[in-house]
């Protein structure tokens, strides 16, 4: 395959079929595979929403709002953002009555981290360190927030 | 919230996020292999890697790094899943674009949504771009994995 791809003298006469089913397999294929980890890291992630943990995980973190100058119910959107994903913490940010600037600083740390627990996963299909890049994530996501805080008001 | 409405909105959310991998995957396989027949990819592989390749990146990383941080990470993987059988991809190269996309990706998508809810673009922009670019520098610069540095 890559010999006649590479022959700089002769182009090969392109087929179309074979190039659009070629495409339509690795496209196949790469959902396939994402999909072995996505499905039962989603499952989880419905029964951890439906016992309604987060919630108290987020009780937990609320004291912690007031490092980026944001309201106790923030805790919520960023615990959901983060195990979840962002549109259930966009459902949170809805609700929240924030400033610009707040929303700035929420929407920064969502950015950075979100969806941790999805994403991870795909990281740990395609056999990286998921860890470390977890960890990256989340700091640099607290950091930048705090930061954001003196920043803009 | 009834189990009823639970199960309804968990089979309908993986439903759509299925159907939309399965769709912009395809769509990204099927034009770049249209793109590889008429012998674009490597010219633009080669003029992205002008930009990428201080940070240790090699040519090949450009493509899941466009796809990353055009439509997210699921499909920045997915795009390294399908290209593993080409063998163009070394476990280091994996690991740099891997801190690069959990930095700064889904750049439409994801920045959308916070720009509809008032966020400043200059902010939820610019920041997680300088800190992908810095990271992604720094780790290639200062870590070396134990086995063997990477060729080249």
């Amino acid at each position: 395959m890559t010999s006649q791809c590479l022959d700089p003298l002769r182009p090969a006469p392109v087929n179309w079929a074979r190039t659009l089913w070629d495409g339509t397999r690795k496209g196949l294929l790469a959902t396939g595979k994402l999909m072995l980890v996505i499905v039962p890291v989603y499952t989880g992630m419905a029964i951890l929403k439906y016992v309604g943990i987060l919630q108290v995980i987020a009780g937990w973190c609320r004291p912690a709002m007031r490092l980026f100058g944001l309201p106790g119910d923030a805790a919520l959107a960023l615990v959901l953002g983060n195990f979840l994903n962002l549109y259930s913490a966009i459902g949170v940010m809805a609700s929240l009555k924030l400033t610009h600037a707040q929303m700035t600083i929420l929407s920064v740390i969502l950015l950075f981290s979100h969806s941790q627990i999805l994403e991870s996963s795909v990281f740990f299909r395609i056999k990286t360190k998921y860890g470390i890049l977890w960890a990256i994530r989340l700091v640099t996501a607290l950091i930048v927030g705090y930061a954001l805080h003196f920043v803009i008001r | 919230m009834t189990i009823r409405a639970a199960l309804r909105e968990y089979a309908s959310g993986l439903f759509s996020l299925a159907w939309k991998m399965l769709l912009i995957l395809v769509l990204i396989f099927v034009v770049l292999e249209v793109v590889k027949r008429f012998r674009l990819l490597e010219r633009s592989l080669k003029g992205l890697h002008k930009v990428t390749g201080f940070m240790g990146f090699n040519e090949a990383a450009g493509l899941p790094l466009l796809a990353g941080v055009v439509f997210g990470i699921v499909f920045g993987g997915g795009v390294i899943c399908g290209s593993v059988e080409e063998q163009k991809l070394e476990p280091r190269q994996v690991f740099l674009v891997s801190i690069f996309l959990a930095l700064c990706h889904g750049i439409i998508e994801d920045t959308g949504l916070m720009i509809v809810l008032g966020a400043n673009v200059f902010w939820i922009t610019v920041p997680r771009l300088i800190l992908g670019v810095a990271v992604t520098w720094l780790v290639n610069r200062w870590y070396q994995p134990p086995a063997r540095a990477d060729p080249g």
